[in-house]
């Protein structure tokens, strides 16, 4: 059985912190509910959901799977089982792919796959060693003698002082909790941030602030342009009364960019061409073919799990996995990049997606990563056409669903053929999925 | 009114009691030629005889069209005047006195209407009448030109202008050729209220009416210094002593114009038959200088250099333009395209061209903005007509019209450049090549339809510098220049078409001597920089040759020498010793702080660099200079004249005016004697 892509909706990204206290739950059942508006009594032939989400209900156990409590605060029945995965930056595509696999093993028809992430509303946590720390200030605080409380109260603070301000343990036994958003941000492996990892990268195959400025500017230029069409009319339910990403900033200077300061010292990546912290959320309706037909439902793009692929690299060079993936998915369908109509890759950062297309175009790069030959450029006219994370923004869980929506949308808008989507992994992966439109 | 009912240059109704007068003189641009002058002096007789009969309460002078109110008196009109009689001259004067005058006199409230460009006479008309009211608009502009055409205002400007604004702006004006916008019109109290371009008939209506009933009376807005009389006498003589020092520092006294103008803002204090008597002496011993005969014949020149049709064919402007290579020209060329609405595409190899062209493009247009000599709108309009690539998409050019190529001066670069671009351009689309020093025909080559390929040079930088010089080779077809000609029009620069190229074209060809004789000079020691400069700005060169080389650079200086001392080198001259120090300790000029001057970090030049001299000239003779730089300057003068001739001699530019003309907007070839080879 064949997976086909029935329609998706959208919230607005949001930079992080400018909605006063969203909540996951109330962006995340807005595309569904808006999608089962859209489809009467669909709810009732749903088989599975399969959602993605990283940093909003895995963490508290309260809220531990997401997929699971927003599928049924939208009014997905009850019965219906619900999973939540996890494979960091590429969680939304790999749940479509999930989505996917369970189609064509029979399991299932139709797959609401939901995605959501709010940022803005990562928690800060305490360490074993530091919740260890504070537990003694509780304990003395018991205590009933006043004179020996306030022993034990000065014995616990000094403790807490002396650890603080020993640099070897501040890490770990600090008064700083440790915040998800810094963590979901960095490789825990090479124990680098991701800003650090784009930098490195930038280095090492040669991507220079000019070019990354330049790949920025590109980004909000066509985003702008696309905003200013309502191109993304069709994948947008509005939250809140606000119907555009926001993220985008209209007449971009190009000069305003080249002004910011590197995040690391010597570096080259900076706020600007970076991609943006962000919230929002994203549901896509996947069903088989015969589904479809038999239900009259539209079919908006075809795709398939053999169609995929999800490699791994080097952790402390994350950004360079989709080259891998790239690679291998032309391998398996026998296509070339020519073939491709659009590319969507994610812009996490710009030194990455220009990385990308250094490695896969020279033959020098790909000897030395073990690919066996170079394919072409990645960076052209087809490439994130209506811009990407860098001007819209990166909910971490949620723009891999995007992705999948917005080239199966962009394809009908010019009537082609293939799409490939595409996204670098935090931890040293990188998955691509082809989207066919026939 | 009722005398005749239509006239050619004004166009008279009477609405509402109130006699509306829009000047429509010509059309693109109004001139207050004579016969709108005279044709003025009829209506206002008109207006005295039927006043009371048709009860009119005011009049309204305005313009048809809403960018240009008057661009001034016509050049052409004082052009013809150089070698009439002074009786003649006067006689006119007098005759255009007399219809002021009227204006000034009459019998109700006269407003003037202003929108758009406002310049010269145009601006003079304006001081007669009670009140002047300005439109926003961007187009808005007060000036008085004259004095850079060498003469100066004639109508009463001189007169006029102090007492209504006072005697700084009115030499700001006059003299430093000060241009102001409405707004700081209004400030200086020049017009008496700025509004919508919308509004601006309907408030002047409402204001004469007020004049004419007595509710508003027109006062002349003295700044406040200058109310008080002691003071004022004070303060004058004190503006007109350091402006007349300033600009004699500046013009070496090759410019008169402007001291006369300064004479006859000083007669403004006196009775205002004597001030204009004064002016009209001095309009007319203006008139008589040498200056003015090369400024005017230079502007004549200049305006039939971009309106005369170079060649046998005409063309559209094109529709889109491409620009391969983002270098200081490309970017510069692509600008300017944009700023005039046409789509470009820049192509560069390199991100960081791209990027830097695009910071100077948004640069740019900031500044603009910030001018306001433009809105934002038509900032983010001209930015969105500019499509950049980087590396080689040869094929986005496949809809162009025209192509210009800025890539590097390399004969093989250019070669796989026109190769490559050949292939996907239309068949009617024109290559156009930025260089003047590589021969057209080292090109040809490289491409198989060598009819649509030309040379355009641009001088850097291309936003400022007015000159385009523009030649083919034997097989360029009329039809690709006058593709490339249409551009450089619809760009408002002005072209120079070469009749046979040359190498370096005519700017080069002449600057070569200049550079390369001074330079020998002073590696020589036979005189000083400063000397040098000096001796040339006495002469008429805006900038002197040591100056011109610190400002474009030693390297570039350099290369310049070797490519055209291949053509133009008489005598081997070894600058083997100037180029290793320039070399080594790599001075460049200006921009590395340093060159025959060293510069602030402003750019501003502080004093004559010993160091890099001791480092350059040849023998350790008189560090000061022992030949007298004048005798100098004036052999080395001769020398470009001699090259100028011989581009003329030699057919590359069969009309001598051209040849003037190029190295003036070029290189700033003495403009007070019409360049080097003179005449009319």
């Amino acid at each position: 059985m064949t997976a086909v892509l029935i329609d998706g909706r959208r919230t607005p990204f949001f930079k992080a912190g400018t909605l006063a206290g969203v909540d996951a739950v109330e962006i995340g059942t807005t595309p569904i509910k808006a999608l089962l508006k859209r489809y009467d009594g669909i709810e009732k032939h749903i088989d599975w959901v399969v959602g993605s989400n990283l940093g909003n209900g895995v963490l508290p156990p309260g809220g531990s799977n997401m997929a699971r409590i927003i599928a049924t605060l939208s009014g997905v029945p009850k019965d219906i089982p619900a999973v939540t995965v996890n494979i960091n930056c590429a969680s939304g595509l790999h749940a479509a792919i999930y989505a996917a696999r369970l189609i064509e093993l029979g399991e299932a028809n139709l797959v609401l796959v939901p995605s959501v992430e709010v940022m803005s509303d990562y928690t800060a946590v305490f360490g074993r060693q530091q919740r260890a720390l504070y537990e003694k200030m509780l304990a003395a605080s018991r205590i009933k003698n006043p004179v020996k409380q306030m022993a034990g109260v000065l014995g616990a603070q000094m403790k807490i002082w002396m650890r603080g301000h020993r640099p070897l343990l501040k890490k770990n036994f600090g008064y700083e909790p440790i915040w998800m958003l810094m963590t979901g941000l960095s490789d825990p492996i090479s124990g680098m941030g991701m800003d650090k990892i784009a930098d490195l990268i930038a280095i090492e195959f040669g991507v220079s602030r000019e070019e990354q400025d330049l790949f920025a500017y590109e980004s909000h230029r066509k985003a702008e342009a696309a905003q200013r069409v309502k191109k993304f009319a069709d994948e947008i339910v509005p939250f809140r009364g606000i119907s555009d990403d926001n993220g985008v900033r209209h007449n971009q200077e190009l000069s305003k960019l080249a002004s910011l300061r590197p995040l690391n010292r010597g570096g080259t990546v900076t706020a600007g061409n970076a991609s943006q912290v962000s919230d929002g959320a994203c549901a896509l309706l996947i069903a088989s073919e015969e589904f479809a037909a038999a239900h009259g439902l539209p079919v908006l793009a075809e795709f398939s799990s053999g169609k995929s692929s999800t490699k791994g690299c080097e952790p402390s060079l994350m950004g360079i996995g989709p080259v891998f993936a790239i690679h291998d998915l032309l391998k398996k369908t026998g296509l070339s990049l020519n073939d491709i109509d659009l590319l969507e890759s994610n812009e996490a950062f710009a030194s990455v997606v220009l990385a990308q297309d250094k490695i896969l175009s020279s033959q020098t790069l790909c000897d030395r990563l073990g690919i066996s030959h170079p394919i072409g450029n990645t960076v052209t006219d087809k490439l994130n056409v209506n811009g990407g994370g860098i001007a819209m923004g990166h909910p971490v869980a949620v723009s891999g669903s995007r992705l999948v929506l917005t080239t199966a949308l962009e394809l009908r808008r010019r009537n082609s053929e293939l799409g490939i989507v595409t996204l670098c992994i935090g931890g040293g992966q990188g998955e691509a999925l082809l989207v066919e439109r026939r | 009114m009722r005398g005749r009912q239509s006239w050619r240059f004004w166009k008279v109704s009477l609405e509402g009691g109130i006699a509306m007068l829009r000047l429509d003189s010509a059309p693109r641009q109004n001139v207050l030629h004579g016969k709108a002058l005279y044709e003025l002096d009829d209506i206002l007789q008109d207006i005295r005889e039927w006043q009371s009969i048709d009860k009119i309460k005011g009049i309204v002078i305005a313009s048809a069209k809403e960018t240009s109110f008057c661009a001034g008196a016509d050049i052409n009109e004082i052009w013809a005047l150089r070698d009439a009689s002074d009786e003649k001259v006067s006689e006119l004067l007098n005759r255009a006195r007399k219809i002021f005058q009227g204006l000034l006199d009459a019998p109700v409230p006269t407003v003037a209407a202003i929108s758009g460009e406002c310049l010269g006479g145009g601006l003079e008309l304006t001081l007669f009448c009670d009140m002047r009211i300005a439109s926003n608009q961007i187009k808005t502009r007060f000036e008085l030109p004259e004095t850079k055409l060498g003469v100066i205002p004639g109508f009463g400007g001189t007169q006029f202008l102090p007492r209504t604004v006072g005697f700084r702006t009115a030499l700001e004006m006059i003299v430093g050729g000060k241009a102001l916008d409405a707004k700081s019109a209004l400030r200086a109290g020049l017009v008496d209220r700025v509004v919508e371009q919308g509004e601006l008939i309907n408030e002047a209506k409402k204001v004469v009416l007020q004049l004419a009933s007595g509710e508003l009376r027109a006062a002349h807005s003295l700044p406040r210094v200058e109310r008080i009389p002691v003071l004022r006498s004070l303060l004058r003589a004190y503006m007109l002593r350091a402006t007349k020092k300033m600009t004699l520092a500046k013009t070496k006294g090759n410019y008169p114009a402007f001291i006369f103008a300064c004479d006859a803002v000083a007669n403004s204090t006196k009775s205002i038959d004597r001030g204009w008597t004064k002016e009209r002496e001095l309009f007319i011993k203006s008139l008589r200088t040498s200056a003015a005969r090369s400024c005017m014949s230079i502007f004549l020149i200049q305006q039939e250099a971009r309106s005369c049709q170079w060649v046998s064919e005409t063309a559209d402007a094109p529709k889109k333009v491409g620009v391969i290579g983002a270098g200081l020209m490309g970017r510069g060329i692509a600008y300017v395209l944009a700023l005039r609405g046409i789509p470009v595409i820049i192509q560069d190899l390199s991100a960081k061209s791209i990027h830097d062209s695009l910071i100077f493009f948004e640069s740019l247009l900031k500044k603009s903005v910030k001018r306001g000599k433009m809105t934002q709108e038509d900032a983010s309009r001209t930015m969105g007509l500019i499509t950049h690539k980087v590396g080689e998409h040869y094929e986005e050019f496949r809809d162009c019209d025209l192509v210009v190529e800025a890539v590097i001066e390399d004969v093989d670069v250019k070669h796989k450049v026109l190769g490559k671009l050949e292939n996907v351009v239309r068949p009617d689309a024109v290559i156009a090549t930025n260089t003047s020093s590589i021969p057209l025909e080292e090109l040809t080559p490289a491409l198989r339809d060598v009819t649509r390929f030309l040379a355009m040079h641009f001088f850097n930088p291309v936003h400022m510098m007015d000159l385009v010089e523009m030649a083919g080779h034997e097989h360029t077809s009329p039809r690709a220049m006058a593709v490339a000609l249409a551009a450089v029009r619809v760009m408002r620069k002005t072209p120079v078409v070469l009749d046979k190229a040359c190498p370096g074209f005519i700017v080069n060809a002449v600057l070569f001597p200049y550079l390369s004789l001074s330079l020998q000079a002073l590696l020589d020691g036979e005189a000083s920089p400063d000397a040098l400069d000096g001796a040339f700005k006495k002469l008429g060169m805006v900038m002197g040759p040591m100056e011109t080389l610190d400002l474009v650079g030693l390297d570039t200086g350099i290369n310049v020498l070797k490519v055209l001392g291949r053509c133009y080198q008489r005598e081997p001259y070894d600058y083997s010793r100037f180029i290793k120090a320039v070399g080594e300790n790599k001075i460049l000029g200006q921009k590395t702080g340093g060159g025959f001057y060293l510069y602030d970090k402003r750019g501003k030049r502080v004093k004559v660099n010993d160091v890099f001299l001791a480092m350059i000239r040849h023998s350790k003779a008189d560090p000061a200079g022992s030949a007298d730089a004048d005798a100098l300057a004036g052999i080395i003068y001769e020398q470009m004249r001699i090259s100028a001739q011989k581009l003329v001699s030699g057919g590359f530019c069969k009309q001598p005016k051209f040849v003037d003309l190029a190295c003036i907007l070029g290189a700033g070839v003495t403009p007070n004697r019409r360049g080097l080879l003179g005449g009319e």
